[in-house]
Order: structure tokens, then sequence, then C-alpha cells
């Protein structure tokens, strides 16, 4: 019993992985930006979101779109100006700027708000209530509404991709920008828009976690980096489901690993990191593994 | 240099153009007048491909200038320059490979050329396609094939196949002037007769052509007018008729220069 625990927990938290993988996914398999503070920026909307609730009184739950919205609209400003700067002079420049930017933001968040860690909604209902399968499983419901949400938000992105204007621009400017600037399109506002998604998904995923555990300074780049990274290798780069795929197999091999040994969790996760780097390197689902 | 066809739609004037150190174009200069089919002949390494790039914003010039419409549009970026209606077909045609036929269609409609800007007055001819531009539905009836393979990847498709995609994407941007590049490129003869058999109805839409060509005989064929690039320099500028086939020849080898000429 305590293995089909470990398995459904696993297959829950993989839910929140992949929040936290698809908009590292979507951001390199656009712009070829591997953004090294999108854990950073995970923790921001956190943090953000403990703002919001605190300053105007806003009932928890609305302020998640809140924290959306904003980190979206500093998604595009960041992509047009420092992103955008950087991808001028070069793929190796966008490491430099990301990682630069990730230590600017894990330090300003140590200056202002402590290295103290947070929660987000603490004992709220929706937080704390559970449900049990059989007698000795217990599922927390905000495990349940996090995969939900994960899968709601990779639905929405494929329809997006595929269905609308700018969906449809932002695949031909992943493929071909110079192409897509002779149809007219000016790709760094493409890339605005992308960059805005992916902000928008981080910041989901940092509430969410902020609402599952709690976070510090220190989270994005210590946890949910490695884990979306992770995540996205696992299940492949560039595809969406693959980082849900990826996500689940991360956070099952990390429940199996604590089952084993509790001091493993980490540890398991990456060793089937590492393995599915060397046998299968283009990730699980590679269906463009060349193009 | 003013052409009979009336005042110039696009002009180039004195272009110099670098890549790095190397000096890829030399004072370049063209007219092309409303209307018209210029062709750019040249051997490879001429710098046919980096005019036409430059001229559709892909590359900024050392000097001189491109001015469209009596615009200065130098300064402009490639996607403004689609916009205005100057449509280049890239050499290597650069379909998006992971979009269907139509989806490439569709991106290149996305931004189309506000015609009603250009429809009426200013006192100039304004060609009797201008009013009824290319739509995808018109992009079918062109080139047939394409209807029934629309939702098919463009990668699975024959190098004719998609270079017909490729000047539909332009097409339906509503270009004034379409800068094919190097058509022929890497396709059988047959295919490249079939794909000149569609300039017609192009021209007749309005259109003006500037196109870059290897093969001679066939820009002979099309052009009204033509220049020819040798290392990024003019060896010739003229109407087809101009010129013997010697001397054409001895511009494109740049070899008896004093001795043809």
């Amino acid at each position: 019993m305590a293995w089909v625990n470990a398995v459904i927990q696993g297959v829950l938290t993989g839910g929140l992985y992949a929040l936290f993988a698809c908009g590292l996914s979507l951001m390199f398999g656009v712009m070829r930006v591997v953004n090294l503070a999108h854990g950073d920026l995970a923790t921001v909307a956190g943090y953000v979101g403990v703002g919001v609730i605190a300053a105007v009184h806003m009932p928890f739950l609305w302020s998640i779109p809140v924290v959306v919205v904003v980190m979206a609209l500093l998604g595009y400003v960041l992509q047009r100006t420092l992103i955008q700067a950087a991808i001028n002079r070069g793929e190796l420049t966008t490491l430099i700027v990301t990682f630069g930017l990730s230590m600017v933001i894990e330090n300003a968040l140590l200056q202002f708000f402590t290295a103290d860690s947070r929660g987000i909604g603490v004992n709220q209902s929706i937080i704390t209530e559970s449900f049990s399968i059989g007698s000795q499983i217990q599922v927390a419901w905000l495990d349940v509404i996090i995969f939900a949400l994960a899968v709601v938000v990779l639905l929405g992105l494929q329809y997006y991709l595929s269905s609308t204007k700018y969906g449809r621009l932002i695949r031909a400017v992943a493929d071909d920008r110079e192409a897509a600037q002779l149809c007219g399109a000016d790709y760094r506002h493409v890339f605005g828009i992308a960059a805005a998604i992916a902000f928008g998904t981080v910041a989901l995923a940092g509430t969410a976690y902020g609402m599952s555990t709690t976070i510090d300074p220190t989270t994005g780049t210590q946890t949910i980096l490695l884990f979306a990274f992770a995540a996205v290798v696992i299940g492949g780069l560039g595809s969406l489901w693959g980082t849900l795929i990826g996500g689940i197999v991360l956070g099952v091999a990390q429940q199996i690993g604590a089952q084993l040994n509790l001091s493993w969790e980490l540890l398991a996760g990456y060793v089937i990191f590492l393995v599915v780097l060397i046998v299968r390197p283009q990730g699980l689902t590679s269906r463009r593994a060349q193009s | 240099m003013s052409s009979p066809n009336g005042p110039a739609l696009l002009q180039v004037r004195d272009l110099t153009v670098h890549h790095g150190q190397l000096r890829a174009l030399s004072n370049i200069s063209l007219e092309v007048a409303a209307g018209d089919v210029y062709a750019i002949i040249g051997a490879n390494g001429a710098g046919k491909t980096t005019l036409m790039r430059t001229i559709a914003g892909l590359h900024s010039p050392t000097e001189g200038s491109v001015v469209f419409d009596g615009k200065d549009v130098s300064r402009l970026r490639p996607e403004k320059r689609a916009a205005a209606g100057i449509v280049m077909v890239p050499e290597g045609r650069r379909l998006f490979p992971s979009l269907t036929l139509e989806e490439n269609l569709q991106v290149g409609a996305t931004y189309a050329r506000n015609r009603r800007k250009y429809a009426g007055g200013r006192g100039r001819v304004v060609p009797p396609a201008q009013k009824s531009p290319w739509t995808i539905e018109r992009v079918y009836e062109t080139f047939p094939f394409m209807r029934d393979r629309r939702g098919q990847k463009t990668a699975q498709m024959s190098g004719g196949e998609q270079q017909q995609v490729a000047i539909g994407r332009a097409l339906v941007a509503n270009p004034r002037v379409l800068l094919l590049d190097e058509l022929s490129l890497g396709l059988a003869p047959v295919i490249v007769q079939r794909i000149y058999g569609t300039l017609p109805q192009i021209l007749e839409s309005g259109i003006t052509v500037l196109l870059v060509e290897q093969d001679v005989t066939q820009a002979r064929r099309v052009a009204t007018r033509l220049q020819c690039l040798l290392e990024g320099h003019t060896t010739l500028e003229g109407t087809p008729e101009d010129f013997t086939s010697g001397q054409i020849e001895a511009a494109y080898f740049g070899v008896n220069k004093g001795v043809e000429a």
C-alpha cells in the first residue's frame, strides 16, 4: 500500500513540476533561451502573492489571477528589454544574463523579505483538507487541484499554440525568425508574448508551490529550477506534454526513493534524470527530435 | 534611367554592403518601375542574394539607400518593409517546417498590406489588382495542388511544391514589389518552367517583380530589364534587347570584357 501511495503522490507532484517546466520549455523552444532565472521568477510570483494578499486584503484565491497578470506583464517587459538585448549578443550571453538576473532576484528577495520561509494561504481549508483512499492513503485536495490545473494549463497552451493567430506566429518564429520577419512579423513582439505566457505559467507554479509547501529566497535556484530542468529533459525539450510526463516520472521517482529511504528522495529524482539523459538524451517524448 | 512605365517604384541608390570586412556590394544602383520584371543575373558569389536581402531589410547597407514609393526605407526593419509592400521569397524557400501548408499561408497573410491605403488616389495609376487582393483562396486557385494538401507539413513536399508555397506565402501579404531570390535553385527545368508559368498571373495582379536568377536564358525570357553583377559590381544594365548573348556572357563571367562589350 505504501508503494501505491508513493506512486499516487508522485504523479500528483508531477503536475506541479510540469507547471514549473512548461514555461522553461516554451522559452527554450521559441527563443532558444535557457532561462536560469526561471525558478527565481516562480519565487518572486510567490512573494508577489504574499504581498498582494497582505497589502489589499484580497481573498487569497483572487490574488492568483492578479499575480499571473503582473508576472506576464513583467515577462513581456523583461523579454523586450534585458533578454532581447542578450539574444542580440549571442546565445551564451542569454545564459550569463539570466544567471545574473537569478542572483539579483535572490539577493533582492533576501534584502526585502529576509531569509524566513513563508507559505501562501496558510490555514485555508482548501490547502489543508484531504480525502482518503482505502485506509492508508491520504490525498491532499490541493495536490489534486494543482495537478488538474497543470493539465488545464497544458491543454490551454496547446490550444493557443495550434489554433490562434499568435500561437501560429509563435511556432513560425520558433521555426525561422528571419522568414517570419519577411512575412511582416516583428519577432521581438512575438518573443515578448511567448515570454509573457511562460512567466504567467511560472507565476501559477510559484503560487501553487507556496501553497503546498513554503518558499524562501533560495527556493528558486535550489529546488524549482532544478526540478523544472529535470522534468524538461526527461520529457523531451520543446514538447509540452513531455513536461507533464517528465514531471510525473520525476515525482514518482522521488516518492519511491523516499519510500526506500527518506534521504534518497532527491537522489532518486536525479538518478532517473541521469539515466534518461544517458539512455534517451532526446527525452521520453521526442516527437520532433530533429528538425 | 527613368523607365517608360513611369516613375520608379523601387530605387536602389549607390548601395554598398559589407559582410564583416568583405565588401559584398559596391555602389549598386537600380530602378524598378511599376509593372517591371527586373532580373538580377550573375554567377555564384556575385552579390545577388546580398542585394535582395538588403532591399528586404535583412542586411544594413554601409552606404547608399533603398527608396520605395518615394520614401527612403533604408532604416526600416524588414517586417515594416514587408507590411509596406516589399515582400521577399527568400533563397532556399524558408518555409516554416512545423507548420502545415495552410498555416504557412496564414502566417503570410497575417500582416498583409492594407490595400485600402493604396487603392485610390494620390494621382498615381493604381494597377487594377490592387483592388482585388491576393487571398489564400486565390493562391489555391493559382496553384491547384495546394488545396488538397493544405493540412500537410511542407517538409514532406517536393522542392517545386515548397517553392510554390513560398511564393503563395509572399503573395497573400499583397506585395507591391515581389522579390524572388533564386526560384529555380535545385529544381528540375520542367518544374522551373511551371513556376515561371505563373508569373503572368502575378504581374496581371499589379505586382512588380524583382528577381535573381542564375539561369541567364530564363532571365532574358521573362525580364523587361536586367542587370548583371560580378563580384559585387554592376557589369551591365538595360533591357534584354540591348545586349547580345555574347555581351551578357562576358558581363556574367567577367572575361573578354574589352573585346565583346
